[in-house]
């Protein structure tokens, strides 16, 4: 169905994570930005957890073999079908023989290639996720290579409503989104990323200073940063004194401070339990923020409090189910 | 000489106002020579006023809106527009977009030239057929 | 500190709006882990996975993740609720398999078995032993997929990790970290002290169930042979 024609390292088959095998170790994995992974299926009629390809480094190309239908969403990379072009976060057909290239992008870091019925891959574990750290899950528990084939779903049924040229969705960088983010007091009006963050249990055992640098200084996503933790650079964080802590589990967000004194942000691919004491933790809502935060990029964190951080995700999922209802959706059937 | 090198000449030499070339070499030559299809001078036949007008150097083409709704000529990702005035359109292009509620649809060039005017504002409401975009043309053929 | 029911003091925090923290006040500092209240936070695990606010229960050491199920809009009544079942917790009782396990001590597969016998003034034989001679609780898996925490190593063979981690070391090596000892589950970077090798796999993503230890669970590792 979909042949890899040339791919970067760190592209791998994801869907919406793996959940039920924390208590094993298991790491939740799944697609690093989960607005976009799940926008990309509402487009194409998928159900949700239809698994996708993680795309993070560019360009990418691949060959349809078969009709079907695809969607590209997160980052603005350039796309390609053969010599035609589409805008970001678009929605198309695709005959075979066809071929999708996605060049580096504009702004953001990672996109998601969804197609028709989801990438078929089997589950392991309740999961198409690929966990790369163990080799397991996804394409043959590892990264895409150039030559993979990988098969989906779907069954043409005839032409879409929407004719070859498709359509595509207001990205949630923009738009209602936007103003229900700023209206929650996510303050993305300056270059690089705002993340909103709760208090960690640890947080009073850092100095004031700290606590203070935390938010207010502009964090930079060092290139040791990865889909197990984001190691960021910035002023050094201490606790007012030593603290050593028992294992405690952990979740994709939270903040650890380790004796250095940088921070690391624990993303998806992280461990299931650390030692390390909290700061904080990014909320659930933007951790896709931080999924399209390029390299060497800046980092802002705000506070919130647990109303706000739940507010947050309600509106997240309303922006998501104001998509599925959409009538114009409904007729690209 | 490979075609797509021919092709790429041809393209050139439309935007220019040289009427003829020729070039020699690698033990082949070349000839291009431009060909008015339109008189060169003169009122045109009145049906098609609309469409062109009586420039005698230019033909004028239109872009139109393919969908009721907003007007947008940048997407939101990106920091540029999708075309700016002389910027050059060929078939297929993506020249804008037209958005309903959280969805677009694209407007492309269906035929080939220079952005001239931009009728519409960003943000502007349009209807099915409005015209977005004048386009400045020359209309050649070479042998 | 503890309340009228005997319970400690329960500190509730949240990890961002998806999962709480239950620590018990006044452990921040760790000392020895506490196997008695490692039951009654399994016995929280228990109550508390069964709620349909919750999607998953992940024990630590000495504490317990609450993970919660994904559109939960009031997550502040279930940390309420955890608050008010912790009094009424009764500590599990300490039913869980015997995992027996065959280990090679020392040589290739041990690297370390010289220095932690060295440093407790045995022989190889006898601390290899020592190793086996407790039954070690699983306290709570963590750190990688299949890795158990066991507690109950012998203070002799407490040995401090490594001042450099190995960047690989084999899936089913026996180590010991510290006041710790488990076995490694995969080929992964570890600062452990390596003592053995044992050929159970502890992690298998496509058997049922894909980890061999669970918390609760009692291992026995007994002496296959000892190499020098």
């Amino acid at each position: 169905m979909i042949e890899i024609l040339s791919t970067g390292p760190l592209c791998s088959v994801q869907d919406a994570g793996r959940r039920g095998y924390r208590k094993l170790g298991v790491s939740v994995s799944g697609s690093m930005d989960s607005l976009a992974f799940r926008i990309g299926n509402v487009m194409l009629g998928n159900v949700a957890n239809a698994a996708s390809i993680e795309i993070t480094v560019f360009p990418f190309r691949v060959r349809f073999t078969a009709k079907t239908r695809t969607a590209v969403t997160g980052a603005a990379c350039g796309i390609f079908l053969d010599e035609k072009a589409f805008p970001p976060w678009w929605c198309f057909e695709v005959n075979p023989g066809q071929v999708l290239t996605l060049t580096p992008p504009s702004s953001g870091a990672r996109a998601y290639l969804a197609v028709g019925g989801g990438i078929d891959v089997p589950e392991v574990l309740g999961s198409r996720s690929t966990d790369i750290k163990v080799g397991f899950g996804g394409f043959e528990g590892r990264c895409l290579r150039k030559g993979d084939r990988l098969a989906a779903n779907f069954v043409a049924e005839g032409s879409a409503a929407s004719g070859s040229d498709g359509f595509g969705v207001v990205p949630p960088c923009k738009g209602e989104f936007e103003r229900e983010s700023a209206r929650l007091g996510n303050a993305d009006g300056h270059a690089g990323t705002c993340a909103r963050v709760l208090v960690g249990p640890e947080y009073d055992s850092f100095t004031g200073t700290s606590a203070d640098q935390l938010w207010n200084a502009d964090w930079t996503l060092t290139p040791d940063s990865n889909r197990i933790g984001y190691r960021l650079d910035g002023p050094t964080i201490d606790l007012k004194s030593p603290i050593e802590m028992l294992s405690h589990g952990i979740v994709p967000g939270v903040i650890q401070v380790p004796p250095y004194g940088k921070p690391i942000v624990m993303m998806l691919d992280g461990q299931t339990s650390g030692g390390y004491p909290k700061i904080g933790t990014v909320i659930e809502a933007d951790l896709w923020r931080l999924a399209q935060a390029a390299l060497g990029s800046k980092i802002r964190f705000r506070r919130v409090e647990i109303d706000e951080a739940v507010a947050a995700s309600v509106a997240q999922e309303k922006f998501i189910q104001s998509i599925a209802n959409s009538q114009w959706r409904a007729g690209w059937k | 000489m490979e075609i797509a090198f021919i092709a790429e000449l041809i393209q050139h030499l439309q935007q220019s106002t040289i009427e003829e070339m020729e070039l020699r070499g690698q033990g082949c030559a070349l000839r291009l020579k431009a060909e008015q299809t339109r008189p060169s001078g003169g009122a045109l036949p009145a049906s098609k006023s609309q469409t062109l007008d009586s420039d005698k150097q230019s033909n004028k083409l239109v872009i139109r809106a393919t969908a009721l709704g907003f007007f947008e000529n940048q997407h939101p990702s990106n920091e540029q527009p999708f075309v700016a005035q002389g910027s050059e359109a060929r078939v297929g292009d993506i020249v804008g977009l037209v958005r309903q509620g959280r969805f677009f649809s694209v407007v492309r060039a269906e035929t080939e030239g220079h952005i001239g005017s931009m009728l519409k504002q960003n943000g502007e409401t349009v209807a099915f057929g409005d015209v977005l975009f004048e386009l400045n043309a020359r209309e050649r053929s070479y042998t | 500190m503890v309340d009228s029911t005997g319970n400690c003091k329960l500190k509730l925090s949240y990890l961002g709006e998806a999962a709480i923290l239950c620590e018990s006040v006044g452990t921040l500092d760790a000392g020895a882990p506490d196997l008695g209240l490692q039951t009654q936070f399994w016995a929280l695990a228990e109550v508390v996975s069964q709620w349909p606010a919750v999607d998953e229960v992940v024990p630590g050491m000495n504490n317990l993740m609450v993970v919660l199920r994904p559109g939960i809009s009031e997550p502040w009544a279930l940390l309420e609720d955890i608050r008010k079942e912790w009094p009424h917790v009764a500590p599990a009782s300490l039913i869980g398999r015997v995992i027996d396990v065959p280990v090679t001590y020392g040589g290739q597969h041990g690297p370390d078995l010289q220095f932690v016998a060295s440093r407790a003034g045995l022989t190889l034989e006898d601390a290899a032993a020592l190793h086996c001679q407790p039954d070690y609780t699983v306290y709570f898996l963590g750190a990688h997929a299949g890795f158990g925490y066991l507690g109950g190593l012998d203070a002799r063979l407490h040995t401090p990790r490594l001042d450099k981690p190995r960047m690989s070391v084999p899936a089913g090596s026996v180590a010991i970290g510290g006041v710790q000892t488990g076995v490694i589950a995969l080929t992964s970077p570890s600062g452990w002290k390596l003592i053995g090798r044992a050929e159970e796999s502890f992690f298998d993503p496509l058997k049922e169930p894909p980890a061999l230890l669970s918390p609760g669970d009692t291992v026995k590792f007994r002496i296959n042979r000892v190499e020098a």
